[in-house]
């Protein structure tokens, strides 16, 4: 990499020094605020009680109730810590992708990109929302846990697809396709390359994470249940 | 060095990914030979805790299989709504199985009061044996058969008496 570009690296990195945060901030915010308003407004006692007494008594249906009321302020608690480790999982891919192609390390400018990428990945959690809330409005516990919006999941009955392959299908959407374009669009930027350029980066670095990624989730979903 | 450190992370990579693929394929066809195992009763002999041993068969009767852990809060509700409404399953062969060593399964039968429950049946059965013959991972898992051996159907995770009764 020539000394132009090793200098676009520095003036990035010194720009962008509070961005970062406040991009942060701004995406927990909206991640929690959608959390907080699915968990209100879209699993009520009574999708509890449907959903769960053919199987289990009256009594355990209100246990089960009050511990998910009780203990729900630790997902909240959970959620930033989560997407921070994903920031950092995802920066590290892309990172290391770098450094196999340029010999440099760089976390900090693709770290912002991850952030601003993973704007992309709300919207689907935001039609969830929406969806349940105004277009099917009689649902299951199933349906909210199965529902991923433009994925190749909805083309399968549900119950018909083994366990197994649910993560994956879901994982196959066009938000995914729109977030890699995200990603790659950011890398190409702090690259100052062309987008094929900073795709290729992203399908090499990020890609490999995510089959490896994906691959765990079915080897533990085989295991554990 | 920097070769040699990028060699060392691919590969990582490499093994990572061949080992969880390996480990997925092969847990799958367990899973499946098990699934197919499952369909009838299998044959199976079990350490009751009065010290005999006996072999699960469906005798003319149907089976309930609950394989559970003392120490489970779910299994401790499962069984205090067992000794409360034990009189929806009198039909059936009841046989609560655990990998509990035998003084805890006695422990949990005198706390639980299972004693008073007709017909039912406690028994130890080896973790391994549990794992490859029923494919019990978690608990409880509750496996009910047919009079003739045919699964009815399998729960997992703590289920009412009701609804195991519905499906005799």
């Amino acid at each position: 990499m020539n000394n132009r570009k090793f200098d676009h690296f520095k003036y990035l990195i010194r720009r962008d020094k509070y961005k970062i945060g406040y991009l942060l901030l701004i995406n927990m915010f909206l991640s929690l605020s959608m959390s907080f308003a699915g968990q209100k407004i879209l699993f009520s006692d009574e999708l509890f009680f449907n959903d769960l007494s053919e199987k289990i008594s009256y009594d355990q249906i209100q246990e089960i109730i009050q511990l998910t009321h009780n203990w729900s302020w630790i997902s909240y608690l959970i959620l930033p810590i989560f997407s921070l480790l994903k920031f950092t999982i995802i920066t590290s891919c892309i990172s290391l992708g770098f450094y196999f192609a340029f010999d440099k390390w760089h976390f900090k400018p693709f770290f912002k990109v991850a952030i601003l990428a993973e704007f992309v990945l709300l919207v689907p959690g935001l039609i969830k929302l929406l969806w349940f809330l105004f277009i099917q409005t009689d649902y299951t516990l199933n349906d909210l846990q199965l529902f991923y919006p433009l994925s190749l999941l909805n083309l399968f009955e549900p119950g018909t697809v083994e366990p197994y392959l649910l993560y994956p299908l879901q994982v196959l959407n066009l938000f995914e396709v729109a977030y890699w374009f995200a990603l790659a669009y950011g890398v190409a930027r702090v690259m100052n390359a062309s987008l094929e350029r900073g795709f290729g980066l992203v399908m090499a670095s990020y890609g490999s994470g995510l089959v490896l990624w994906v691959v765990l989730v079915m080897f533990l979903t085989v295991s554990l249940s | 060095m920097r070769t040699y450190l990028k060699w060392a992370i691919l590969m990582a990579f490499l093994c990572t990914l061949a080992y969880l693929v390996w480990g997925f394929t092969t847990k799958l066809e367990r899973k499946k030979a098990i699934a197919k195992r499952t369909q009838t009763l299998p044959s199976c002999t079990v350490q009751g805790i009065s010290g005999d041993t006996f072999t699960l068969t469906s005798a003319g009767k149907p089976t309930v299989l609950i394989y559970f852990e003392p120490d489970c809060e779910h299994c401790q509700r499962e069984a205090r709504e067992l000794r409360n409404e034990y009189a929806a399953l009198a039909e059936a062969n009841l046989v609560l199985l655990s990998a509990a060593p035998v003084p805890a399964l006695k422990t949990f039968v005198q706390t639980y009061q299972l004693a008073s429950v007709p017909g039912l049946r406690m028994a130890h059965i080896d973790r391994q044996v549990a794992h490859d013959t029923f494919g019990f991972v978690s608990v409880p898992d509750v496996l009910i058969y047919h009079a003739d051996g045919t699964l009815s159907h399998r729960f997992k995770g703590e289920t009412s008496i009701t609804a195991i009764a519905k499906r005799l």
